[in-house]
């Protein structure tokens, strides 16, 4: 049976993009991965690769409008994986997270999976400054705070959610995790400072999301966890205004992963080469 | 036994987590009246996969999930009321949240992320200015709430460590009466733990009402002694930017070390001092505590044991 690896990421991670910037790939046939015979299901899509070849953003990606499609593609020697894109919304993951449960559907693509792309918007993941890194001068007489709300940190937030992947797959962590792979995909890498943009995946992952560095580091084997960079636009796109580099090059021409090394490709489908080597 | 319908909540185990002080004022509690968590509709019918762990502080019944993996380590926060107790955790989380490592080992996981981001939140710049984290209310609990951290040691053993989030109300009657009522959270912890930091409050110490918190710290310290066996404490003096007087100071020091002579000492403070003329920084201080806590060796405790009633008897397990 083919390898099937699960492409996960909360809303607004840049999933739909991506999605709609590979298929753009294997439809040209010019890249290290290809779709074996026709894509099953366009469904979500098709309007995505509309949206682009008129050089705009798609819109969001609502959590119920989410269709899952499985995309089956080959390398150069004949090995085949397949690509699965399920229905996943933010929302999906906060009902997992209040009922303390993962639903049937969930837990049967976690059991049946192979290999775990997870995506993250790098942007959006930093350290929050605290008393340590920003001292307060007179925090001795500040009031206790009352019961106040918070939001789970990021890193805390995307720890726990692999910590439940790890049980429902029945992978205790007394050892490290040597299958499920797993790959961290920093996306949106363009809206990085320059000086990180410049820096190796797994650097700025230290940087931005230490608990989460150390966290994959303590539980998978070395050779089992990647962390790639992605750029599935290359440059920002609005909903509203055109860009006309896109509409007379073609999206095919924009996007680019950073692989472990830092160095840049705009060939999308070869980041799942290192899965395809182990299958 | 009685649940609350609740996932997140461990009440009566430990408090409640909607941070009412008696059960019967939640309204998770009332909604789930003459029902257990296991029956409370809350629940699919058995297609879901349950995480075994809520993710706030744990209460005795997740224990077993945890320690049927390997030994945790227990270490024992003790001391008054106000102390710091909270904010010796609450500034742990953070500097493991911006370094990744606990001791030198890379962070493994947590169980209680939830529960340490409840107060780490407090020391962060985010909307609002950094605060001290709430007290940890009393309430009805039995046993403390733990949040739990797991490292990677250097050998590739997984190392578990829980820490008590207690509160302080409960050490001071235990010191006081060892068979108080009402000091069963802190018999619970005392019989169980690793290890012990009991909190010095040089706030206090230093304030009007320091005779009787020398007197209430003394007596911690003594039944600490009295109850540890040979297992390892450390006297945490908190606020240490807050001078005491040597006076203070050397009473407190010697009625430790006449019951613990190998007790050890730390100084901390969220903001930086001076110690004698050395200058430390506040999260070095934080630091050196953790650091001690998780090379305490670890003490074997008994877990509840998991039990399972129905009326039916080929679904009774653990009762025989």
């Amino acid at each position: 049976m083919d390898a099937r690896i699960l492409l996960l990421g909360e809303s607004n991670v840049g999933k739909t993009h991506f999605g709609g910037q590979l298929l753009g790939r294997l439809n040209q046939e010019q890249g290290y991965l290809r779709m074996v015979g026709s894509v099953g299901s366009l469904a979500g899509y098709e309007e995505v690769l509309n949206a682009l070849n008129d050089g705009r953003a798609a819109q969001h990606t609502g959590a119920s409008q989410y269709i899952e499609s499985t995309w089956n593609v080959v390398d150069p020697d004949g090995m085949a994986i397949n690509l699965v894109w399920p229905d996943y919304g933010g929302e999906q993951v906060k009902a997992i997270r209040e009922r303390r449960a993962m639903p049937q559907a969930w837990r049967e693509r976690v059991l049946d999976s192979d290999a775990w792309v997870v995506m993250v918007r790098v942007h959006n993941m930093q350290v929050s400054d605290d008393i340590f890194s920003r001292p307060i001068g007179d925090l001795s007489s500040a009031e206790n705070r009352a019961h106040d709300t918070f939001e789970l940190s990021e890193q805390a937030r995307l720890v726990e959610f692999l910590q439940w992947m790890l049980f429902v797959k029945g992978k205790g962590q007394l050892k490290a995790v040597t299958t499920p792979q797993l790959m961290l995909v920093l996306s949106c890498w363009d809206e990085l400072p320059e000086q990180e943009a410049s820096m190796r995946p797994s650097t700025v992952l230290e940087r931005r999301m230490p608990l989460v560095a150390a966290f994959l580091r303590s539980n998978w084997e070395a050779d089992s966890v990647k962390v790639l960079g992605l750029s599935a636009l290359e440059r920002p796109l609005s909903e509203d205004s055109r860009d006309n580099d896109y509409i007379d090059q073609g999206p095919e021409q924009f996007g680019y992963i950073v692989d472990e090394l830092g160095n840049r490709s705009k060939d999308l489908t070869l980041m799942f080469k290192p899965f395809m080597r182990a299958g | 036994m009685r649940e609350c319908s609740y996932s997140k909540c461990n009440v009566p185990d430990v408090s409640c987590y909607m941070g009412e002080n008696v059960p019967s004022k939640c309204k998770y509690w009332q909604e789930g009246a003459g029902a257990s968590s296991d029956s409370g509709g809350t629940r699919s019918a058995g297609t879901e996969a349950l995480f075994p762990w809520s993710g706030t502080a744990m209460g005795t019944g997740e224990l077993a999930f945890l320690t049927s993996r390997g030994e945790a380590r227990l270490i024992a926060i003790a001391g008054a009321h106000n102390a710091g107790k909270t904010t010796l955790l609450a500034a742990w989380y953070q500097l493991i949240g911006r370094s990744g490592s606990i001791s030198g080992n890379p962070f493994a996981g947590s169980f209680t992320l939830e529960g340490w981001e409840a107060v780490g939140h407090n020391l962060r710049w985010q909307g609002n200015r950094p605060s001290f984290p709430p007290h940890t209310s009393s309430g009805a609990g039995r046993a403390p709430g733990m949040l739990h951290l797991s490292h990677r040691q250097s050998d590739g053993e997984l190392c578990d460590v829980l820490f008590a989030d207690s509160p302080g109300e409960w050490f001071q009657r235990w010191a006081v009466d060892k068979d108080a009522q009402d000091a069963e959270g802190a018999r619970w912890l005392a019989t169980r733990a690793s290890s012990f930091l009991i909190t010095a409050d040089c706030e206090v110490l230093a304030g009007d009402k320091r005779g009787p918190a020398r007197s209430a710290l003394i007596n911690l310290i003594r039944r600490i002694g009295t109850e540890r066996g040979n297992r390892p404490v450390a006297l945490v003096w908190t606020k240490a930017d807050i001078q005491i007087s040597d006076t203070m100071r050397n009473a407190i020091r010697e009625a430790a070390r006449l019951v613990m002579p190998d007790i050890v000492e730390f100084c901390t403070s969220v903001e930086g001092f001076e110690q004698g003329s050395v200058k430390v920084s506040g999260a070095d201080s934080m630091r050196a505590v953790l650091n001690w806590s998780v090379a305490a060796p670890s003490r074997g405790f008994e877990v509840r044991a998991p039990q399972l009633s129905d009326g039916d008897p080929f679904f009774n397990y653990g009762n025989a």
